[in-house]
C-alpha cells in the first residue's frame, strides 16, 4: 500500500497490514513505532492501562496511537 | 526386526556436551547407548531452572525441530524419551506455575504497554544501547541465535489449535515472520545475516554449548508451550509478550548496532523489527488474544501465565547477562573466539 504525506511524499509498504502513526511521535513516520506508549518513571511501573486508541477502539486523534488500515486489524474488529 | 527404514541424519546440528546426569543420560540414548534414562523421581528432584535439566529438555525438544547429526529421526516419538520429556516438563512447568505471580490477562498486557521512561538498570537493550561493546553484542547475538535461527517456528505449532480471528491473525503474523512469501525475507535468515556481520558462525545449534541455562530456559518455554495444545493460551500470552515488547527493544538494539559499527545486516534485523512488530503488536492484541479469549474465555489465566512466565525467564537471563558484563566478564559458559 502507498501512503501519501501532507507534503506529497509517497511511502510504500508491502506488509499485510500497516500501523499508521497518528501521534506524530514516531521516528519511522508515517509508520507507528510504538513511540505513542505511555511512559512510567524509571523503576516504577505506572498503574492503569496504556492508551493506544486504535487498540482500544477509540476514535483517532484523541491522544495519538497506531491505527490499523487497509482491511487490516481495525476493520475486522467490530 | 527388519532393517529400520528410518533415517539417521547424516548431517545436521552436532549434539551438545552434557551438563550433568539427566542431560548425560538423554544424550547417551540419542547416540543409541543402552544405559538407563532418568527416572521420574530424578527429574522431580532436579533444579528446574538449572543447566542439567534445561539442556536435557532442550535436546529433547530439538528432535521436533531439526534433530541432530547421527541421531535417528524417529527418536522424536520414542516413548521412553517422551516420558522423560514429560517428567522434565512437569518439573519446569511446576516451578513456573509456583513462581509466576497470578494476574489477569488484561492487567498483564497493560503492564507490557508501558515503556519505562528511563533505564532502571535491569534492561539488556537499554544497557547495550547506551554502553554495549561489540564483544557484548556478539555474545548477545550468539545466545539469541538459539531462538532466532528458528524464529517463529515454535509458535507455528499453535495454528491448528486456533480458529476464527485468532487463527487468521496468528497466521498473518507468522507469514510476515517467514518472509511474506519471499525466502530472503525470512526473519531467521535476516538474523543469520546479522550473525555474519558480527563474525559469528550461522550453523544451526552452533552456540548451544556456550549458552547458559538461563538462555536455554527462554527457548524451552516456547517449545513447551508450542508443543502442548493444553498450553495454547499460554503460548499466545508468550507470543503477545514478544511482539508487544519487541518494537522499543529493537529500536535500542538497532542503535547499539549502529553505534558499534556492527554492519548493515545487523542494523537491518532490528530496524525491520521496530516497524514489523509495531504492526504485529496491534494484530496480536486485538485479533489473536482478543479472538482467542472471545472463543475460549476460560483461557484467560493461561494467557496471563504465558505473559508472566516469559517475563520471569527473560528477567533471569537479563540478570545473568548484565551481572557478567558489568563485571567485564563473558556471559557465556565459554567466551567466543575472535574472528
Ligand atoms: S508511534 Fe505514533 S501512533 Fe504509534
Ligand atoms: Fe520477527
Ligand atoms: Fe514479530
Amino acid at each position: 500500500m502507498e501512503v501519501i504525506g501532507a507534503d506529497g511524499t509517497v511511502v510504500v509498504s508491502r506488509r499485510f497490514v500497516v500501523a499508521l502513526c497518528t501521534c506524530r511521535r514516531s521516528r519511522s513516520y508515517p509508520w507507528c513505532d510504538t513511540s505513542h506508549r505511555r511512559r512510567s518513571p524509571p523503576g516504577g511501573r505506572a498503574a492503569g492501562p496504556a492508551r493506544c486508541p486504535a487498540a482500544d477502539r477509540a476514535p483517532e486523534g484523541e491522544d495519538g496511537g497506531a491505527e490499523g488500515e487497509d482491511g487490516g486489524a481495525e476493520g475486522e474488529d467490530r | 526386526m527388519s532393517a529400520p527404514a528410518v533415517a539417521v541424519r547424516p548431517a545436521g546440528p552436532r549434539l551438545p556436551r552434557d551438563r550433568g546426569p539427566l542431560s548425560g543420560a538423554v544424550l547417551a540414548r540419542l547416540r543409541d547407548a543402552t544405559g538407563p534414562l532418568p527416572t521420574e523421581q530424578e527429574a522431580g528432584r532436579a533444579d528446574p531452572y538449572g543447566p542439567d535439566l534445561q539442556l536435557a529438555l532442550y535436546v529433547l525438544y530439538e528432535l521436533h525441530y531439526r534433530g541432530f547429526a547421527g541421531v535417528r529421526d524417529d527418536h522424536e516419538w520414542d516413548p521412553a524419551l517422551l516420558s522423560v520429556r514429560r517428567a522434565l516438563e512437569q518439573r519446569f512447568l511446576g516451578a513456573l506455575r509456583t513462581d509466576v505471580p497470578a494476574a489477569g490477562a488484561e492487567e498483564a498486557m497493560a503492564a507490557l504497554l508501558i515503556e519505562p521512561a528511563g533505564d532502571d538498570g535491569s534492561s539488556v537493550s537499554h544497557y547495550l544501547q547506551r554502553e554495549g561493546r561489540l564483544w557484548q553484542l556478539r555474545e548477545y547475538a550468539a545466545l539469541r541465535s538459539l531462538y532466532h535461527l528458528k524464529e517463529a517456528d515454535p509458535h507455528a505449532w499453535v495454528l491448528p489449535r486456533l480458529s476464527g480471528r485468532a487463527k487468521a491473525g496468528m497466521a498473518a503474523i507468522e507469514f510476515d515472520e517467514f518472509g511474506a512469501g519471499r525466502a530472503e525475507g525470512i526473519h531467521a535468515r535476516l538474523f543469520a545475516a546479522l550473525m555474519t556481520d558480527l563474525g559469528l558462525d550461522t550453523t544451526y545449534g552452533r552456540y548451544v554449548d556456550p549458552a547458559p541455562a538461563e538462555a536455554l530456559a527462554t527457548v524451552n518455554l516456547m517449545s513447551l508451550l508450542g508443543l502442548h495444545r493444553s498450553l495454547r493460551g499460554a503460548l499466545i500470552g508468550h507470543f503477545a509478550t514478544v511482539e508487544v515488547t519487541s518494537s522499543p527493544g529493537s529500536r535500542r538494539l538497532a542503535e547499539a548496532m549502529r553505534r558499534t559499527g556492527a554492519g548493515p545486516a545487523a542494523e537491518h534485523f532490528y530496524d525491520e523489527h521496530v516497524e514489523a512488530d509495531a504492526v504485529h503488536e496491534q494484530v496480536v492484541r486485538r485479533e489473536v488474544v482478543g479472538g482467542l479469549l472471545a472463543d475460549e474465555p476460560e483461557l484467560e489465566p493461561d494467557v496471563a501465565f504465558g505473559i508472566g512466565a516469559t517475563g520471569l525467564l527473560e528477567d533471569r537471563l537479563a540478570t545473568r547477562l548484565l551481572g557478567a558484563w558489568r563485571a567485564d566478564r563473558s556471559a557465556l559458559r565459554s567466551p567466543l573466539t575472535e574472528t
